[in-house]
């Protein structure tokens, strides 16, 4: 991955942060237009239909005053009761308070009629004309009010919409952007995935490689030199002698090739449990018995505790007892002479059985432990050390406990020790009275 | 009617007669003056004759009797000097009067509810108004549609009947208001479109009917019909007076016309022309 994709990881967190910015800003824009659009459309339309009817009433009053005009020409500015008679008939068909003045061009009132129209008012006039003579004119007064109110009603509608429209654009492309933020997380690990299981499998190719070819050289090194009697025909002791390492090798590389054929089973499925009721007790001490001699020859101090109240285990007991000699055998190996290695059996917080392995080596760093865990993973220091292992040990241990419906748990300290710990369930435990 | 035709033709015969006198008599003024009356539409017809019968006894002195301005447009004209007189159908308010103002009422008339010459209905009662007003009778007997003519709301005619009838002026509202309720502005509109209305119902003066020889039949008010005696003797319920309005500093030729219409020639026609006649003062 290296800094490049890191890098890579970076510009697309901008570029994802870019987006939904710019979308927020782009949604509030639009929910604000939104939101001034509708009761601004409203007041214009409304204001302009009101002030042309308004206006179209004015002008056909001054019409009507104008034919009175005609036929009293010097007298028309005292027809008040005519007028008022028309503006009656006019204010039938009015239902906002509206006001109506016939005025002289004197100003004089010619006639009045209607409430006083306050605050909010529109006004529109009329000319009365005799002949093309101007003689006065009809000022029509309107309230305004129910624009105003029904504008304020258009404002709530346009928030409501704005509000609407900003959570559903909101909401549509946050959803959007996190399912393809997801899958672009998801691409980027399944290609990191992908990329550390082709580097883990790179290494364990070239690891096996030694694992395999080491007692193989061994084995055909040592029995070369008994087939042509290299040393002549009077060194018995030392041709038995590498018959016994042939022997060993042997053994060796059947256990890395059955520890293979074990994960493989497992990773294909095809590992059947042979569960049986065992005593933890008895399990811990045949697997003490196996590793004992190994673990004297390395000066290590072996010793066990049982805790585990009389209580068996129903398990597979050759799958259990090669979880506990691996973890065993690991603590052997990576112990150096005069530490120790123990055993203790004891119950979980959840009613379990567990084995905890404790042993006093060069333990593993906090970062090495996943790896260790992985697979094809394998911490470096077997080589470091010149100690033989596949890196299969802890993963075939970790992937037989999950058989069980149990697990492995690992705590290490990097030159204090590490204590490797096999928990089976509860409903694997079977109480004895 | 044929009643109010004969006294037409009296009337025109007396007329007649002062005519042929004013010839022979020597005019009074020397300069030719113009004497305008408008007013309330009521008894323009009325005051159309007193003029003719005044200008037949002074030649030089030209009486025009204007359309209506009404009783308010009539007395602001008279403030303003653009008229001489006006016929008023109110009594004119101190506001009004204190404008340099005199007033007298000359005469009383019915304000009569009227339909079309060639209708079928001859009398309503109050109970007919009502219901026909306030639209719960919608059709005379015939089944024809009741076309109603009103007057505006502030006219001297409707607050006359609102006051004299009160159980009548909710009808007359709730009618105004209606949509296809015609309300006309002035007396001789509104007479005009009854006598081409056969199915029309209105209400207009007495006086106009006779004095404009309108052809509209004037319709009973229970049981009573409006005229002359039933105005004088109380029994017809809605009778308005008019008042005659002119200014206190009147010229020669106003103070004669003022004068002339206390005298038996205008008495004579006023009689005639469906008024009650009422006490003069100036």
């Amino acid at each position: 991955m290296g800094w490049w994709g890191t890098a890579r990881n970076s510009m697309e967190d901008i570029s994802y942060t870019r987006l939904r910015k710019s979308l927020t800003i782009a949604t509030v824009v639009l929910s604000a237009a939104i939101f001034l659009f509708v009761p601004g459309f409203y007041v214009i339309t409304a204001y302009q239909y009101e002030a042309e009817r308004i206006q179209l009433a004015a002008h056909q009053l001054a019409e009507d005053i104008t034919i009175e005009v005609y036929q009293q020409p010097d007298l028309w500015q005292f027809l008040e009761h005519r007028f008022v008679g028309l503006l009656e008939q006019e204010s039938k068909d009015i239902v906002r308070p509206t006001h109506h003045q016939i005025l002289a061009l004197d100003d004089m009132i010619v006639a009045d009629h209607g409430p006083e129209i306050g605050a909010m008012a529109l006004v529109r006039t009329g000319e009365i004309g005799d002949e093309a003579r101007p003689v006065g004119q009809v000022v029509v007064t309107q309230s305004m009010i129910h624009v105003w109110m029904r504008t304020g009603f258009a404002g709530l509608v346009g928030l409501i919409l704005s509000l609407i429209t900003f959570f559903t654009i909101r909401f549509v492309t946050s959803s959007e952007l996190k399912g393809q933020e997801a899958a672009a997380a998801a691409i980027l690990d399944a290609k990191r995935e992908a990329e550390f299981a082709d580097r883990a499998k790179s290494e364990f190719l070239a690891n096996m490689s030694h694992e395999l070819r080491t007692p193989l050289n061994a084995i055909i090194g040592f029995s070369q030199m008994i087939r042509d009697q290299s040393l002549g025909p009077n060194a018995m002791g030392t041709y038995l002698e590498y018959a016994g390492d042939i022997h060993g090798s042997g053994e060796h590389l059947l256990s890395i090739i059955n520890d293979i054929l074990d994960l493989s089973k497992i990773e294909a499925g095809e590992i059947d449990l042979n569960e049986q009721e065992l005593d933890v007790d008895q399990v811990v001490r045949v697997a003490l018995r196996l590793i004992k001699t190994r673990a004297h020859d390395r000066g290590l101090d072996v010793r066990s505790t049982i805790q585990a109240g009389g209580a068996k285990l129903r398990a597979d007991e050759r799958l259990t007892k090669q979880m506990l000699l691996n973890l065993l055998s690991n603590a052997v190996k990576f112990t150096e002479s005069g530490g120790s290695v123990e055993v203790i059996v004891s119950r979980t917080d959840k009613g379990g059985i567990q084995f905890a392995v404790t042993d006093t080596g060069v333990g593993i760093a906090q970062n090495d432990i996943v790896r260790a865990l992985a697979t094809f993973g394998q911490v470096q220091h077997s080589t470091d050390h010149g100690i033989e292992g596949t890196g299969l040990g802890l993963p075939l241990v970790a992937s037989l406990a999950d058989l069980h419906g149990g697990g492995l748990d690992l705590i290490s300290t990097v030159g204090t020790g590490t204590t490797a710990t096999i928990w089976f369930p509860m409903e694997r435990v079977i109480e004895t009275a | 009617m044929n009643q109010s035709t004969g006294l037409r033709r009296r009337t025109a015969q007396f007329v007649g007669g002062l005519i042929a006198a004013a010839v022979w008599m020597t005019p009074q003024w020397a300069a030719a003056e113009t004497l305008t009356i408008s007013g309330t539409g009521g008894d323009l017809g009325a005051m159309q004759m007193v003029g003719d019968a005044f200008q037949a006894l002074h030649p030089d002195i030209e009486v025009q009797v204007l359309p209506s301005l009404g009783s308010v447009g009539g007395i602001r004209a008279v403030v303003a000097g653009a008229i001489n007189f006006s016929i008023s159908g109110r009594v004119p308010t101190d506001e009004e009067l204190a404008n340099g103002l005199s007033t007298v009422a000359y005469a009383t008339t019915a304000l009569a509810f009227v339909a079309a010459l060639d209708g079928d209905h001859d009398s309503l009662t109050t109970e007919d108004l009502i219901d026909i007003y306030s639209g719960t009778m919608l059709t005379w007997q015939d089944g024809e549609a009741i076309r109603l003519v009103l007057r505006p709301e502030t006219d001297t005619d409707t607050i006359l009947i609102k006051n004299k009838i009160p159980e009548l002026a909710e009808s007359l509202a709730a009618a105004a208001a209606r949509r296809g309720v015609q309300i006309e502005t002035s007396d001789q509109h509104a007479a005009d479109r009854l006598e081409h209305m056969p199915e029309g119902l209105g209400f207009v003066s007495l006086s106009l009917v006779i004095s404009e020889n309108r052809a509209l039949k004037v319709l009973e008010l229970d049981g009573v019909l409006p005229s002359t005696e039933t105005i004088e003797n109380g029994t017809y319920p809605l009778v308005k007076t008019f008042h005659f309005v002119s200014r206190q500093d009147r010229s020669p030729a106003e103070q004669s016309f003022l004068d002339f219409l206390h005298s038996p020639v205008v008495l004579e026609i006023l009689a005639n022309t469906g008024h009650g006649l009422v006490g003069h003062g100036a």
